[in-house]
């Protein structure tokens, strides 16, 4: 559960507003310290309540959402910024990261995904909820931001470990996989130390796993 | 007979709700928005009043608030399947499925039912808030 968080909740529908109120007040450690219909008003609530975290929605303040985001970090860096939106614009969600948003959950995701997310970022971490996480690895979504390398391992991988981590993810063995990529199975096993040793994963498997999760098996 | 209002900006939920609770014995009836729901209880108040949350001009949360000031002790049911989403499905766990109902919840609703249920979970919530 998260760990003292002091929330401020941007959204331009009033019904939206109250219910996340409700339901986050009723989380261990969360305490809502305001909310805010607009741009304007977000940005004075910030400097009013000096909250830990801000989730916040696009809509509330149209076009300039993302402008938003980079100002709240440039006076507030510290300030850690949820969105919590229905646009899954892959452009949008990539400026969204590069203004220095922490964490991003499309609302009709499992309510468990906003849970999750308010304890990552309680915590220092970052927070893209599986939707998101999937068009980010996938390469739909440039998300190099303000430490965005830290959650985004796949983005490290060369061109020749995403093509050995698909055919892992197909299900294709090393020797296979050595023939139809016309190298030697040496070749091969050495890309696939690489690219574990890069995802910290340990086993074939969670390497399988990974590759199913993060959107490599049907591309 | 106990009284049932329905308000739900979808005829064919309200409508499906009706044949329900008629054929349990219930008097029904069926308004399709949350001002239109609101004057017809006034005008003639039910005992369980079943309101969805997400709705064009007055929202369910607005509703309950409305009965809710003049009416301690009516009985109230709020529903709702996350809203928004258009022809898309409705989706029970969604984040916002789960804070329409929050307010709801907040704003006087006894009970919250989420969408899509069964029949048997709306008749089950109706005579869980009469008197027995």
């Amino acid at each position: 559960m998260p760990r003292n968080s002091r929330i401020l909740i941007a959204d331009n529908h009033g019904i939206m507003r109250d219910g996340l109120c409700a339901l986050l007040a009723g989380l261990d450690g969360v305490e809502i310290v305001g909310t805010a219909a607009n741009g304007a008003d977000t940005l004075r609530a910030v400097d009013e309540t000096t909250p830990d975290m801000l989730i916040v929605d696009f809509s509330c303040c149209a076009t300039t959402g993302t402008d938003l985001i980079g100002q709240i970090k440039k006076r507030r860096p510290e300030l850690r910024i949820l969105v919590l939106t229905f646009h899954k614009e892959d452009y949008l969600i990539e400026a969204a990261l590069r203004a220095g948003a922490d964490g991003y959950v499309l609302k009709n995701e499992d309510r468990a995904q906003l849970f999750c997310a308010i304890n990552m970022l309680s915590e220092g971490k970052r927070y893209l909820s599986v939707a998101i996480s999937e068009r980010v690895t996938s390469g739909h979504v440039n998300a190099q931001g303000p430490g965005a390398g830290r959650t985004r391992p796949a983005r490290t991988l060369t061109p020749r470990e995403i093509e050995v981590i698909k055919l892992i993810a197909a299900g294709q063995r090393t020797r296979e996989i050595a023939r139809q990529l016309s190298l030697s199975h040496k070749t091969i096993e050495k890309h696939r130390a690489s690219l574990m040793r890069k995802l910290g994963l340990k086993t074939a498997t969670a390497v399988a796993a990974f590759a199913i999760t993060h959107g490599y098996h049907d591309s | 007979m106990p009284s049932v209002l329905i308000i739900d900006d979808e005829a064919e939920v309200g409508e499906a709700m009706r044949r329900v609770l008629e054929r349990e014995g219930f008097t029904v009836t069926v308004t399709g928005g949350g001002n239109e729901g609101v004057l017809a209880f006034e005008r003639n108040p039910a005992d369980v009043v079943i309101t969805d949350v997400i709705m064009p001009k007055t929202h369910g949360v607005d509703v309950i608030r409305a009965i809710r000031a003049k009416h301690a002790k009516t009985r109230i049911i709020a529903m709702s399947g996350g809203g928004n989403f258009g022809p898309l499905a409705y989706e029970p766990e969604a984040i916002t499925t789960s804070a329409y109902l929050a307010a709801a919840k907040q704003a006087g609703a006894d009970e919250v039912l989420t969408k899509p249920f069964d029949k048997h979970d709306l008749v089950a919530a109706v005579r869980r808030l009469l008197p027995q």
